[in-house]
């Protein structure tokens, strides 16, 4: 039926091609989606399109409130926040966002017109709740209205093994591991591009005022790759060569007072320096410190991706102690069980003390109960991310029962659900292994 | 290349396939643990990607992918500056990919196998890598191949867990 008032036949293909949602639900509600023309397709046509329009509704504002406590979108917002509630925790913030970052603007004098090659870019504040409830303000500039930079745009990190190799090296060659992050890095680094703004209501006495960007903000495309760039020439300038084969670790040799000859290292993860020597505060941290960087919490690394870092000390056979670093996914562990135990409820509960991550004897590529809907099949991939995180966090003895269970991610069961949470239960009752970096060479018999 | 300078490192790898584990397609799967000293610094377990005929098939495969994960990690402590404390020890648990691997005679027809059999010869020659038998009892790398029963998930945890 056509909307001129006429009437032809049409074959099922080009319906099909032109509106397959529509000629599924119309088959659907006519009863006839088991008809063999039909079966093969109609169910595949509804959940795809159950999918898709989920995704739509999905694009919504994420939420206003964080710990119970109220995140503005707007300087406005932040300030009209503080007077209702009678404190300054968002105007100090923001106070002690934009001392740090005013180095990144040039001001040019009232009604001077920007240079011609420069390109306007807008700036906001973006503002969030810590884990500590301290009230957090960072300037970002608009970098999704730029072109993107035809070379690397972003800060590259070590891989992981490298830093777990430097925990066994640092025991090793008896060094002192110190780590510290920079304050906000990026502002260190110069930008290439041409921008400027027109100052808001946050940059205080400019406001109204064209500004030129100096320093690479956060947002701007290029930020991370003009930051790693500019810290590469500082610890060059310390005589620092880099490793090959390993972007962002760098080696110096070094003689102890001893007078054993060893390598210093730092490995760059963005903002975070580990820094290996015999005397880490001295040689690296201090000549740091002396070219205008930031470096914040200075210690014994404590955490590295969400996995803590300790020591944990080993007796050997002889009775004298060892002490290496080792690595656990405890914290990170706790928190996901949490809250897995708190969605599930009581039927968690009840599984206390079981033995192994899955049933015994259970092959998951036999399992035929029926196919999880979408919001469980959404519910098993999160859960599968989290446990291949806790997998790179160093739990080896769950991988192979991860890797299993993610091979059915696309389309999960009831079953692999089944057993993917008794893998966190399992983790429950295991909670405290962790990976021990020790250095002491193996007894090959 | 750095001169290496400090104390000296050693590799130890434990490899070990599952032939024919998933019961509906019979692919293997590969489980490698690569030691540094003690501690254990890169591992994998994943299904493999081609189809084995034979237990020794899918073991190969295991050994050659570990071989390429040593030579990769050897490069890197090269540049670190490492000292290195001659070839990697690696743990097999099939008799008859070890002997293959050591003695340099071959039957074998697959162009894949082959591959795999000349890519771990080569390192074994070159230095780089020395095969031996390790019971699949105490095969570290079981853990990463296999689901296994209580006591022994929890005694191979032990090798490598704290």
């Amino acid at each position: 039926m056509w909307k001129d008032g006429t009437a032809t036949w049409e074959t099922l293909t080009a319906m099909k091609e032109m509106n397959m949602a529509r000629c599924a639900e119309y088959a659907e509600r006519l009863g006839f989606a088991d008809e063999p023309a039909f079966s093969y397709w109609v169910k595949f046509a509804l959940k795809k399109r159950n999918r898709l329009l989920k995704k739509v509704f999905c694009r919504k504002r994420s939420n206003r409130f964080k710990y119970g406590i109220a995140v503005p979108r707007t300087v406005k917002e932040a300030y009209a926040l503080d007077t209702a509630n009678g404190s300054d925790f968002w105007a100090k913030a923001i106070d002690k966002e934009m001392s740090n970052v005013m180095v990144a603007f040039k001001p040019l004098d009232l009604g001077a017109s920007p240079p011609d090659d420069y390109k306007e870019i807008p700036l906001r504040l973006i503002f969030d709740v810590k884990m500590d409830f301290s009230r957090k303000a960072r300037l970002v500039a608009g970098g999704h209205l730029t072109d993107p930079p035809e070379a690397l745009t972003y800060s590259s990190v070590v891989s992981r093994d490298s830093v777990w190799l430097a925990f066994m090296l640092d025991k090793l060659n008896g060094l002192d591991m110190i780590m510290t992050d920079i304050g906000n890095a990026y502002l260190n680094a110069e930008v290439t591009k041409k921008y400027y703004a027109i100052a808001g209501p946050e940059l205080g006495e400019l406001q109204g005022l064209t500004v030129v960007i100096v320093r690479a903000l956060y947002g701007l495309k290029s930020a991370g790759a003009a930051w790693n760039h500019h810290l590469a020439n500082e610890l060059m300038q310390l005589e620092f060569e880099p490793v090959p084969a390993n972007p962002d670790g760098w080696r110096r040799a070094h003689v102890k007072s001893d007078g054993t000859k060893y390598y210093e290292y730092v490995f760059v993860y963005v903002d975070d320096l580990l820094c290996l020597s015999a005397d880490p505060v001295g040689r690296i941290i201090q000549p740091l410190s002396d070219l205008g960087y930031r470096c914040k919490d200075v210690g014994k690394p404590t955490r590295y991706l969400g996995a803590e870092i300790a020591e944990h000390e080993i007796r050997g056979a002889d009775g004298t102690v060892h002490k290496f670093w080792s690595m656990s996914a405890e914290q990170y562990l706790k928190l996901a069980i949490q809250t897995v135990e708190d969605q599930q409820g009581d039927s968690f509960g009840k599984c206390r003390g079981v033995k192994t991550p899955v049933e015994s004897g259970y092959r998951p590529e036999l399992d035929e109960t029926d196919e999880l809907d979408d919001d469980k099949a959404k519910y098993y991939q999160s859960l599968i991310g989290i446990l291949q995180w806790i997998v790179e966090l160093g739990r080896i003895d769950i991988a192979l029962e991860v890797s299993t269970m993610a091979q059915f991610n696309c389309n999960p069961r009831t079953g692999h659900l089944r057993n993917t949470l008794r893998i966190f239960m399992w983790l429950k009752g295991h909670i405290k292994s962790k990976l021990v970096m020790d250095c002491c060479k193996r007894d090959m018999d | 290349m750095p001169c290496p300078l400090g104390e000296s490192v050693q590799i130890t790898v434990f490899a070990d396939a599952s032939f024919a584990a998933n019961m509906v397609t019979r692919k293997s799967v590969t489980g490698i643990l690569i030691f540094v000293n003690g501690s254990p610094i890169l591992w994998l377990s994943k299904r493999q990607a081609t189809l084995e005929t034979s237990t020794f098939g899918s073991e190969f495969v295991a050994l050659r992918v570990a071989v390429e994960m040593v030579e990769a990690l050897r490069y890197k402590l090269r540049m670190f500056g490492v000292p290195l404390d001659g070839p990697a020890n690696a743990f097999c648990d099939n008799q008859s990919v070890v002997l293959n691997s050591t003695l340099p005679s071959s039957t074998l027809k697959k162009k894949h196998n082959s591959v795999n059999y000349h890519k771990v010869r080569s390192c074994i020659a070159a230095g780089t890598i020395r095969v031996t038998k390790e019971p699949s009892e105490t095969n570290t790398s079981d853990l990463l191949t296999k689901f296994l029963v209580v006591h022994k998930k929890s005694r191979l945890s032990k090798q490598v867990m704290h």
